[in-house]
């Protein structure tokens, strides 16, 4: 068979219409198949670094591990400290390293879930790398999203990054145990999150001291 | 912010490409990239020579085409462009963002048609 091919020198214009955020997207699409498929429910935790995403996760977890059985992919750049923190007899988790990345992506979950018994789990928490920016441009799959902001970071969380809260279900606002030391209203962290996204509910919530966690669960309708 | 990633990305496209195509050189690569992105067209160029640099793209041209937002109102039924703005805060901001909200109606209850695309669109290659 006659093969055609272009002479020597010609100038070729290929279409390719690749687009490298909708890689993204479908993988993530594919990620929600599989969770379904074995009738896993995953929540995807956002915030920036610090905000209290492991803390969250830990006392979530504990509070729903008689419910559920629960297994978490934590990401970080380049340690397990938080994996450690949260593996229990009950709860297997699996280390997600991004080295340079600052989010992860449905790729890196899809390896992680590899890992995970899906049939022997209901419910799987994801920690996202500590960034209010990036994770909102990469979904992974999850059935919901919830960013954690605190009190501690000021009153300008919120409106600093609007993105991020478009994208969540629920917004957890942390440590509201030392709103009044820092001198930042919860509730107008509130009110902003509601004027960039009416839909979200929003929690105030104090890890260290435990309160909030039941209303949190209740948001997710678990 | 992750424009070295999606950088990365891009520029093993292009070159896996033309190695499929048995170009010698490649002339132009051609971006499009919405305003909705977290990518900055600067910072992308910017990536993008340094990956080329000792390849068959290092002389490549490399055009990025800003897409701008349009969404759909699913309560007024507006379509079209929305205004960068976030002037209802009273915080100032110096580099504004949109608001995802109508333009007409107010309502946030809308649908972006426009604007998330990272699209490698085409290439231009010289053949051996």
């Amino acid at each position: 068979m006659e093969i055609i091919k272009p002479e020597e020198g010609e100038i070729l214009d290929i279409e390719l219409e690749e687009d490298f955020l909708k890689r993204n997207k479908k993988l993530a699409e594919e990620n929600r198949v599989l969770l379904e498929k074995h009738k896993v429910r995953a929540i995807d935790v956002m915030g920036s670094i610090g905000s209290g995403k492991t803390s969250l996760i830990g006392l979530l977890s504990s509070f729903l591990s008689k419910i559920f059985k629960i297994g978490i992919i934590a990401g970080d750049l380049t340690t397990d400290i938080d994996a450690k923190r949260l593996e229990g007899e009950e709860i297997k988790v699996v280390q997600i390293n991004t080295g340079k990345e600052c989010h992860l992506d449905a790729n890196l979950v899809k390896k992680a879930l590899q890992n995970l018994e899906l049939d022997k789990i209901d419910l799987i928490f994801i920690e996202n790398v500590g960034n209010l920016i990036c994770p909102a441009e990469f979904p992974l799959g999850a059935h919901k999203r919830i960013v954690v902001v605190s009190v501690t970071e000021g009153p300008w969380m919120v409106v600093k990054h609007p993105y991020i809260f478009e994208e969540a279900d629920v917004v957890v606002i942390n440590k509201v145990d030392l709103s009044e030391a820092m001198g930042v209203s919860p509730g107008k962290l509130a009110k902003d999150v509601e004027k960039i996204n009416p839909k979200a509910k929003t929690i105030p919530v104090s890890c260290r001291k435990k309160e909030g966690i039941e209303e949190v669960i209740k948001a997710l309708n678990l | 912010m992750h424009d070295l990633y999606i950088s990365q990305q891009i520029a093993r496209e292009v070159i896996k490409k033309a190695e499929e195509k048995e170009g010698s050189e490649v002339l132009e690569v051609k971006i499009k990239l919405g305003e909705l992105t977290h990518l900055n067209p600067e910072q992308i160029k910017f990536w993008l020579k340094e990956l080329f640099r000792k390849t068959c793209a290092s002389g490549a041209k490399i055009l990025i085409e800003k897409i701008p937002v349009t969404i759909r109102c699913k309560n007024c039924g507006y379509r079209g462009r929305i205004e960068k703005a976030l002037s209802e805060y009273e915080y100032p901001i110096s580099f504004s963002l949109f608001s995802l909200n109508c333009p007409e109606c107010g309502s946030c209850e809308v649908e972006v048609e426009n604007g998330r695309e990272c699209m490698l669109e085409r290439i231009k290659l010289k053949v051996k």
